[in-house]
């Protein structure tokens, strides 16, 4: 090997775990040649001479105290972040509360989910049992749904029923019309009268009701027997309480 | 009971360990601030940058204080932290010397006199002062530099070194032989100007 790569290879390589045949060729080299021997040795002697001949300036005193205090300045600095953190944090629950408590005083997701069917109900004809006949309605509906629940007769027609499931609960469709306009009455026991929060209460053939506007469609709501009736309807609340003030005895099915 | 419970939640957070600084900020920073210091001088040449270098180096460190995993790699931790800080602040400000590394031939041997180089040159090195030898440095192309003050002063491996500065085994050994080729003719024309070169001959 040549003085030059020897001296090249032992400059680059100061690893010990590095063991490669041009390593060992070179330290071998540098057994043999004095000369690069000597240069490397030169090296490691300059090195140290130098290092022995700085001698290091002192830090300036305001310097370190300004280095030192670096631990309390960040720290304070965290406090405040933490310290801003914490009231945004607080910020957001408030907020989230606020939004909780204002959903909570609204209505149950069931209600939002009777207009729709509803709505649809409108641009397709879905009922399950078409009949005007209550009691054909009421054997159609045994063993469908587990609660007991009246078939109003209103004056309106009855046009059939449907099973309805929002949510796995179980509803009972009656579908009726009245002047052109369908109304729909959907009967569950999965609706607590308690836990609507807006609408205007008003009584009914001594029945106190619950009367709500949504999407445009008014909802009556009233309970019955441990069951809660919703009757969804375009029609005005006039027209509403005409036709239940005008209705006859209702039918009962199990 | 002047406390504000802020400051309660924040002291119990951080004394759990839900929050933790793993070393010793302080404790680290006493050990190496000589050769913080020491470096800075040398890259950045005048104190008033070297001070900012080091504030800076500092901070950044306390901050990144988690990431340091052993006590053995601080020196080489906090002067990566401050070489970085330097050439950033170099390449901000785009006054960054470039120098262009070349490859040497490695025949030069470091001292002019072979064989019995060691007794005179260590006399002649001794004699020149401290400050000459800190001018000498400063002379130095910062790549040169760079290379000199960890390594030989600093005593950083040539692995810590190459970590730092990003460059590969070669391009070190480049820069430290004609940085300390360079640092040896400065010292020399130093020794010559004074005199103690006298009846030496180069």
């Amino acid at each position: 090997m040549k003085c030059k790569n020897a001296r090249e290879i032992l400059y680059m390589f100061e690893y010990p775990e590095i063991v490669s045949r041009d390593l060992m060729e070179a330290k071998r080299h540098l057994k043999e040649c004095r000369e690069c021997k000597e240069f490397i040795e030169g090296e490691d002697a300059f090195g140290s001479i130098l290092k022995d001949s700085v001698k290091k300036e002192p830090v300036p005193a305001e310097l370190m105290d300004s280095i030192l205090s670096i631990e309390k300045r960040e720290k304070r600095s965290y406090r405040s972040l933490f310290k801003a953190l914490t009231i945004a944090a607080s910020i957001i629950l408030v907020i989230t509360a606020g939004y909780l408590f204002s959903i909570s005083k609204g209505d149950p997701a069931i209600v939002g989910q009777i207009v729709n069917d509803h709505i649809k109900l409108l641009s397709a004809d879905n009922r399950q049992i078409i009949s005007s006949r209550p009691e054909e309605i009421v054997t159609w509906f045994k063993g469908k749904v587990e609660f007991t629940f009246n078939v109003l007769d209103i004056a309106a027609k009855l046009k059939g029923g449907r099973l309805c499931i929002f949510d796995k609960k179980r509803l009972a469709l009656l579908s009726y019309e009245h002047n052109g306009s369908p109304i729909s009455v959907y009967i569950t026991d999965g609706l607590d009268l308690q836990e609507i929060k807006t609408g205007t209460e008003m009584v009914l053939k001594n029945r106190k009701m619950i009367l709500l506007e949504k999407k445009g469609y008014n909802l009556l709501l009233w309970e019955d027997k441990g069951v809660t009736h919703t009757l969804v309807s375009e029609l005005s609340v006039e027209e509403i309480t005409w036709f239940l003030e005008f209705n006859a005895t209702p039918l009962l099915i199990n | 009971m002047n406390r504000r419970w802020i400051d309660w939640i924040y002291d119990f957070i951080t004394q759990t360990g839900i929050i933790t600084t793993k070393m010793d900020y302080n404790y680290l920073v006493n050990k190496h601030i000589d050769s913080l210091w020491y470096a800075a001088l040398r890259l950045a040449n005048n104190k008033e940058d070297a001070e900012d270098l080091v504030q800076e180096t500092c901070i950044k460190a306390f901050r990144k204080i988690e990431s340091l995993r052993s006590e053995g790699k601080s020196k080489a931790w906090l002067i990566k932290i401050l070489t970085n800080t330097f050439i950033n602040k170099y390449r901000k400000e785009q006054t960054a010397p470039k120098e262009i590394d070349v490859e040497p031939d490695f025949l030069e041997p470091i001292f002019y006199k072979n064989g019995q180089y060691f007794d005179i040159e260590k006399e002649l090195f001794s004699k020149i002062m401290d400050n000459e030898v800190k001018d000498a440095i400063d002379k130095l192309p910062v790549e040169f530099r760079m290379a000199v003050v960890f390594v030989d002063i600093e005593e950083l491996s040539y692995r810590e070194a190459e970590d730092i500065l990003k460059i590969s085994p070669g391009t070190l050994a480049s820069r430290l032989y004609r940085g300390r080729r360079l640092l040896r003719d400065t010292l020399y024309g130093y020794a010559n100007q004074r005199g103690y070169l006298k009846g030496e001959g180069k």
